[in-house]
């Protein structure tokens, strides 16, 4: 009997015109978010790649110079996009994508979408994630709002239920109807995007994407089926069509429009962070606790010179086999750079107790919920920009170190004439930007996935809850 | 007229869930104009101590001078800012994306013009709950919700046709109840803005004015909308569902779509290549040969020319090189600048397709929060930078050494940036959408 209400929900949803109207415009929006998105990821990847490429090509190429003078010079790392990215934009728009590599200096990542664009940016991007996170749930809310009312206005909920079946029953029918057209929109779709991403395998396949593609998938469909679920129930319970419309158009404004920007809002006032002025003050005032790496006369670098001399057993640094200004530069690095890592960790620890709040909230806004998910698996939330900050840091430190150390053991002390070729320059790797750790992906998410199952619980609850009164 | 107007006030007064939506909105607008007041007090605290530690810096520097010398330049850096206006605390725009303070330096700026501010990326993303957000995106659920039932109810308890034979006619017991809704919506939004005003500080003058006009218009657009839909006379949910498709189509559909088409149209900024062209020229400039350097200066600049044999010859190299790659990085850095703009102004001719990106767009113009405000505070630090570094150079040129009463002579730096010109056309499309609903209303009411 629970079929035979499925197949009733469906056939009469399929020959609906106005959903035949709504339905297509939003599989047709999301067809447009999949493809152009898909060539403007294809776009982007080549333009990073060949800038990659050119710094590589640069740094290569800079002729003979002082190493040090090299580490000046530096090199820049950019972001390479996720292979998912392009169904979930995230935080991308709003992340710088360049970062300049130079010694005794870390600087920002530049050059995000959104300073490269009009405050029109603001409205959001035509997205896999903004139609399916958004604009669905809106059409499940047109389907389903007047899914009770309608047979209790018509009356003919009594007829349904003096057939002798349950009210529940009848419930989970028009659950499993709507399920499944909202399935037939959706699964031609994630069957699309499956493929464009097999299309890809040959650049960077390993493994997890697949699995990411996968959790995105049930993670939408989880994410879907509660709004199912609770609209069904909502209008089980509400007094008229029109109740019923106005309470879940509310609980969508709510759910996707207003609750995300007040918990923001909250966040960052319950964890400010420093204006970039502040940080950086910050940041001097404990590097001028530390060894100057350019200053001879800076004490620590006296006391460092006693140690050197003593280590190697002479009592003039003439007389030393290595270059004292290199390894003097070099300890003055690995302050510099252990002093801004400790701060860039305590930001990025502020940022990610910000992002808490949000998924935390999760359990009480599914949208929150499936946003943090759906970042996260396509590889545009903000811990995978981060991971990239610091990889990018790490390699300017290899970077500079590598130059220093090549001085320190191959010239002698004040031998600023020292020049060394492309043979020095090629032994430092190209940045490769490594996708962080799927496992460590996983865990940072646990809470999102955590909330999607409870609320497909409360959905479930909620609908096997409906009552049947007569009013 | 006058009956009905009283009527209807007393239904209002009556529904609770009328009163409800108001007094949701109005505890919105007044959460969001206290969150950009407290968003836009903390970017002018820091400007004001960005400021507060570049005087004592430069105060420590003049303290502790020893004796006339060249090289205080190099340690010279004064810092431009952009200091939010008081009305930028209404709509926030792009104010929390750029950064808006810089030092600069005597000896290059473009090298370090590149810089981001701190902001937690996901805050960026979810946006900002400012007025303007109020306004452009719950106000028009505000008008839905007050008015997608005004006749559809009245015909579904089956007072229409009691109204209508009081000798009333249609097109005025509709015109009535609009504008009375309209009415209603005006004075919360009048209510809101003046607060707005008193609360962030700002006067009443042009910028505000037109920022409130563009709302009355925006809302106009959206009665307009309603009038139209009420006008096809079907029921309440059919009213209620287009409204909101409409709503979709206008805050949220259209301005996703022009920003895609934006994106794959408008290839990504040249920042990143202009960035890697701008670390090359200062490697070329320090490695040419000093004369050619220098005659090239001279070349350049006649009324800078100074004998070599009595200035320092190595000093007026480095003022020749650092100019040299200032000339060279210059246009390439206007290039990229003059590349933002065209992707503003093409964003800009595509807004008019919805008014809510329409009203955005020009609400942010007049608060001083959008890329143009930046791209002005790029403007001011390129103007300042020849002014600090030109006093230096003058005085190395001069063979003048830098003494202890130069420091009250060094440039002041400017801590604003103007107001930008704006066009009072742009209010039009929005205006145009409202006649054209308008009148297909008024086509399809009369019949």
């Amino acid at each position: 009997m629970k079929k035979i209400i499925a197949k009733k929900e469906f056939i009469s949803l399929w020959r609906d015109r106005r959903f035949g109207i709504v339905g297509g415009i939003i599989v047709l929006l999301l067809l447009t978010a999949t493809i152009v998105g898909y060539l403007n990821y294809q776009k982007i990847q080549t333009e990073r790649a060949s800038a990659a490429k050119s710094a590589n090509d640069l740094w290569m190429n800079q002729g003979n110079k002082n190493p040090h003078s090299a580490a000046h010079y530096g090199s820049f790392a950019y972001r390479p996009k996720s292979p998912l990215s392009f169904l979930d934009f995230g935080t991308d728009t709003f992340t710088g994508m360049s970062v300049r590599l130079e010694a005794h200096k870390q600087n920002d990542a530049v050059f995000s979408a959104a300073q490269d664009a009009s405050s029109l940016i603001r409205f959001g991007e035509l997205t896999v994630a903004f139609v399916l996170q958004i604009l669905m749930p809106l059409l499940i809310i047109f389907l389903c709002f007047n899914a009770f009312t309608q047979e209790k206005e018509e009356k003919t909920l009594q007829i349904l239920l003096s057939q002798g079946i349950s009210i529940k029953e009848v419930a989970w029918g028009k659950v499993l109807g709507f399920s499944g057209v909202i399935a037939c929109l959706v699964i031609p779709i994630i069957l699309i995007i499956s493929v464009l991403i097999a299309l890809q395998a040959d650049m960077s396949f390993d493994g997890n994407w697949l699995i990411r593609t996968g959790l995105l998938a049930l993670g939408y469909l989880a994410y879907l089926f509660v709004f199912i679920m609770v609209s069904v129930a909502v209008s089980a319970r509400a007094t008229s069509s029109r109740n019923a419309l106005l309470s879940l158009l509310a609980v969508w404004v709510f759910a996707c429009i207003i609750i995300p920007k007040a918990t923001v809002n909250v966040a960052s006032n319950l964890f400010p962070v420093p204006s970039n002025f502040a940080f950086n003050e910050k940041i001097k005032e404990d590097e001028a606790k530390g060894i100057d790496g350019h200053n001879p006369e800076d004490e620590r670098a006296k006391v460092l010179e006693k140690e050197i001399l003593k280590k190697y057993k002479v009592d003039s640094l003439s007389q030393l086999p290595v270059n004292f200004d290199a390894i003097q530069m070099q300890e003055g690095e690995k302050y510099t750079s252990m002093v801004y890592n400790k701060h860039f960790s305590e930001l990025q620890d502020t940022y990610k107790a910000q992002n808490r709040v949000s998924e935390m909230v999760g359990f009480l806004n599914p949208f929150l919920a499936i946003r943090q998910l759906s970042m996260a698996m396509a590889g545009s939330d903000y811990v995978t920009h981060a991971n990239f900050q610091q990889q990018a840091e790490a390699h300017r430190f290899k970077l500079v170190a590598q130059m220093n150390n090549y001085m320190r053991d191959n010239s002698k002390t004040g031998d600023w004439e020292f020049t060394v070729n492309k043979e020095v320059w090629s032994k430092l790797p190209a940045f490769q930007y490594k996708e962080p750790n799927f496992g460590s992906v996983i865990a940072q998410n646990l809470l999102a996935i955590f909330a999607l199952i409870v609320w497909v619980f409360v959905g479930v609850w909620s609908v096997s809850k409906i009552k049947f009164s007569i009013n | 007229m006058k009956t009905l107007l009283t009527f209807e006030w007393k239904l209002f007064v009556r529904n609770r869930i009328f009163l409800l939506g108001i007094g949701l909105l109005f505890m919105a607008g007044i959460y969001a104009i206290y969150y950009g007041n407290a968003e836009i007090a903390r970017q002018k605290a820091t400007v004001i101590s960005v400021q507060k530690a570049d005087n004592e810096r430069i105060a420590k520097q003049k303290a502790d001078f020893k004796e006339p010398s060249f090289e205080v330049s190099w340690r010279m850096s004064r810092v431009v800012s952009n200091a939010p206006t008081s009305i930028s605390a209404l709509s926030l725009g792009q104010r929390d994306v750029f950064p808006y303070y810089k030092a600069v330096r005597t000896y290059g700026l473009y090298s370090s013009i590149f810089s981001s501010e701190i902001a937690n990326p996901l805050k960026l993303l979810t946006g900002n709950f400012d007025l303007a957000f109020v306004l452009i995106f719950l106000l028009p659920l505000l008008i839905i919700a007050l008015t997608f039932n005004l006749l559809s109810s009245e015909k579904e308890q089956g007072t229409l046709s009691l109204i209508l034979s009081n000798q009333i006619s249609l097109k005025r017991l509709v015109g009535t109840k609009i504008l009375f809704r309209y009415l209603i919506v005006l004075v919360l939004v009048t209510l809101l803005f003046v607060i707005g005003l008193i609360w962030s500080g700002t006067g009443l003058n042009s910028n505000t004015i037109y920022w409130y006009l563009s709302t009355c218009v925006y809302v106009l657009f959206w009665f307009s909308v309603v009038f139209w839909v009420v006008s096809l006379q079907k029921n309440s949910s059919f009213n209620a569902l287009s409204l909101l498709a409409a709503w979709l189509v206008f805050v949220l559909v259209i301005p996703t779509l022009i920003n895609l088409y934006l994106e794959s149209s408008q290839p990504i900024s040249s920042g990143a290549n202009l960035q890697r062209e701008l670390r090359e020229i200062p490697e070329k400039g320090w490695n040419a040969p000093r004369k050619e350097t220098i005659g090239k200066f001279f070349a350049k600049y006649p009324n800078k020319k100074v004998d070599t044999t009595k200035v320092d010859a190595s000093m007026v190299f480095e003022i020749a090189a650092i100019q040299g790659m200032d000339d060279v990085s210059k246009p390439a850095f206007g290039a990229y600048k003059q590349e933002l703009q065209n992707r503003i102004a093409l964003s800009r001719s595509l807004s008019w397709l919805s008014p809510a990106a329409q009203t955005q767009s020009i609400m942010n113009q007049l608060a001083d929060s959008d890329t143009d405000n930046y791209l002005q505070y790029l403007n001011n630090l390129e103007t300042f930078y020849p002014k600090i570094k030109g006093f230096f150079d003058d005085m190395k040129l001069a063979n003048k050494k830098f003494e202890k009463a130069d420091f009250d002579k060094i440039p002041e730096p400017k801590t604003e940036c103007n107001a930008l010109n704006y066009s009072f056309l742009q209010i039009l499309p929005i205006l145009l959408f409202g006649f054209i609903f308008f009148g297909l209303g008024y086509l399809k009411i009369r019949e």
